[in-house]
């Protein structure tokens, strides 16, 4: 064989191993970045956990002084339970933003028994799911980019290809209710 | 003759195997670096959950350090010193002196402060190269009391010092330099080292000049030195180390009087440290700057790998033929 016959085979042998690697390598990092929206939306769920745990503390307190709103906390009530109930990551998102929603129509009614928001209890509740919705405004963000990279990386090419094949499509943002959108911000509200 | 010529065709041979390998090393090791940066998403320090994350902000030290070769104030130094040895015709670099800080340094942004330990870590930053003779006399002397300090042994004579081949290697971040880690975050409130010895003073001025800087009109009259309408990642680096250099009272060699009074600084938020199971990489640039530098020229280093190692394996077909 003529040497530079062999060099320009053993350069090709060389590209092709390099192609191989990189399939590898984007399969990698597909993977990796499918685990980190699970991560991503795995830190929003415990806050909303610890949420949806301290909301019946709340709606008691409420209940004591507001005796005659019986159907804006039951609307609370049964988002609650709904996202309790939810399985999927898209069904806890819109289960989330029910209880978001509802949250704030429960706050809303609060604002006219100032009995009511005098009340240490209350106070102290107030600020604590103030505190859970900030740290839930801070991770959706999080979570929203990651999901926006990964939507990206899987239309874009040479990744586009792998991740038809593993079955990977576009994952959807956590995005703002309608319900929400109406509403005046609720860190506003719950900060006031 | 002839077996000497084979011996450097094989040697030579090697040497194309040796340094295709590892521009294909590096080609692919720069290509996963640059790929892990772009898919992990950023974050404010203070938001970081607990785990691997990617995080933007300033340098900012614990304790000053200060460079051999460029005279600057860092929070991150590495030094070598390097002396070329001659066998007979051949000659190479053997290091005779290395060190690089251990000391922990933070990475501020308008959320809050993360402190970045670099033992372990992979640095991308800074780097200057000056021979021996390049030096100044105040140079020279840092060097010569450092090898004698270290008990390092080299012959203290004037024909040494004049004629030999000394390579002095240092790489440095500078303080207020843009900072990108990226690695495992540790959150928490409590501090590995004692908050108050670190130098606050002008960290919360600094940051306002961050600020003002990321504002079109003050970054194009401010950053953009050439002219040319656009703001290089050389450009921003140099421009807020400028920044906190006047803030902290040490740009240029006149004393700027700072303030007196409360200094607002960001909370702290937690750490970083470089594990195996989760490597720490650390840029000086943000993002657009490291992938700007570490992708440059990348894809001459395929080809030159591969041809490197292709014209080794012709050297030994013709050996052997």
């Amino acid at each position: 064989m003529n040497p530079i016959q062999l060099g320009i085979l053993v350069f090709g042998a060389i590209l092709v191993g390099v192609l191989v690697m990189s399939l590898i390598h984007i399969y990698n990092a597909l993977v990796d970045l499918r685990n980190q929206i699970d991560r991503a939306w795995a830190n929003i769920e415990v806050i909303l956990k610890q949420r949806h745990d301290e909301l019946p503390q709340l709606i008691t307190v409420i209940q004591q002084f507001t005796q005659y709103e019986r159907a804006t906390l039951d609307r609370l009530i049964e988002a609650r339970t709904r996202y309790g109930s939810a399985s999927s990551i898209n069904d806890k998102v819109k289960a989330a933003s029910e209880v978001s929603s509802a949250l704030q129509g429960v706050l809303v009614v609060a604002e006219g028994y100032p009995e009511l928001k005098s009340s240490d209890q209350f106070v102290h509740f107030q600020q604590r799911i103030s505190a859970l919705e900030n740290q839930i405004a801070d991770r959706r963000e999080l979570f929203n980019e990651t999901v926006t990279r990964f939507n990206v990386r899987i239309q874009q090419i040479p990744d586009v290809f792998l991740a038809s094949a593993l079955g990977y499509s576009k994952t959807d943002l956590y995005r703002i209710s309608h319900a929400e959108k109406k509403m005046p911000s609720l860190k506003m509200k719950l900060s006031a | 003759m002839r077996h000497s010529s084979g011996e450097n065709f094989i040697q030579l041979a090697g040497f194309c195997f040796f340094f295709g390998g590892a521009l294909l090393w590096d080609w692919q090791r720069r290509m996963r670096r640059s790929r892990k940066i772009e898919d992990t998403a950023r974050v404010p320090v203070a938001s970081a959950a607990q785990g691997h994350a990617e995080l933007h902000g300033y340098a900012w030290p614990i304790q000053t350090l200060s460079t051999l070769l460029s005279g600057k104030t860092a929070v991150y130094r590495s030094l070598k010193i390097e002396k070329n040895v001659r066998r007979g015709k051949r000659s190479h670099w053997v290091t005779i002196y290395e060190e690089k800080s251990e000391r922990p340094f933070y990475l501020v942004d308008s959320s809050g402060m993360a402190l970045i330990y670099p033992p372990g870590a992979e640095i991308e930053c800074q780097c200057l190269e000056k021979a021996w003779f390049q030096l100044g006399d105040e140079q020279r002397l840092t060097v010569n009391e450092l090898l004698r300090t270290h008990g390092v042994d080299v012959p203290m004579s004037w024909g040494f010092w004049i004629f030999s081949s000394l390579r002095i290697t240092e790489r440095w971040i500078d303080a207020g330099s843009p900072l990108l880690a990226l690695g495992q975050f540790r959150s928490g409130q409590d501090s590995l080292i004692p908050m108050k010895s670190t130098p606050m003073r002008g960290l919360g001025q600094f940051l306002e000049k961050v600020q003002k800087l990321s504002r079109p009109e003050f970054a194009a009259f401010i950053l953009d030195k050439n002219r040319d309408g656009v703001i290089s990642a050389e450009e921003h680096h140099d421009g807020v180390v400028a920044a906190a250099s006047l803030s902290t009272g040490t740009y240029g060699s006149r004393p700027i009087v700072i303030p007196k009074g409360g200094e607002k600084s960001p909370g702290f938020s937690g750490q970083m440290t470089h594990s195996t199971a989760d490597p720490l990489f650390i840029s000086d640039h943000h993002e657009k700057g490291t992938l700007e530098r570490l992708l440059k020229w990348n894809f001459l280093r395929l080809i030159a790998g591969a041809a490197a190692i292709s014209t080794g394996v012709i050297l030994v077909y013709l050996q052997m033929r």
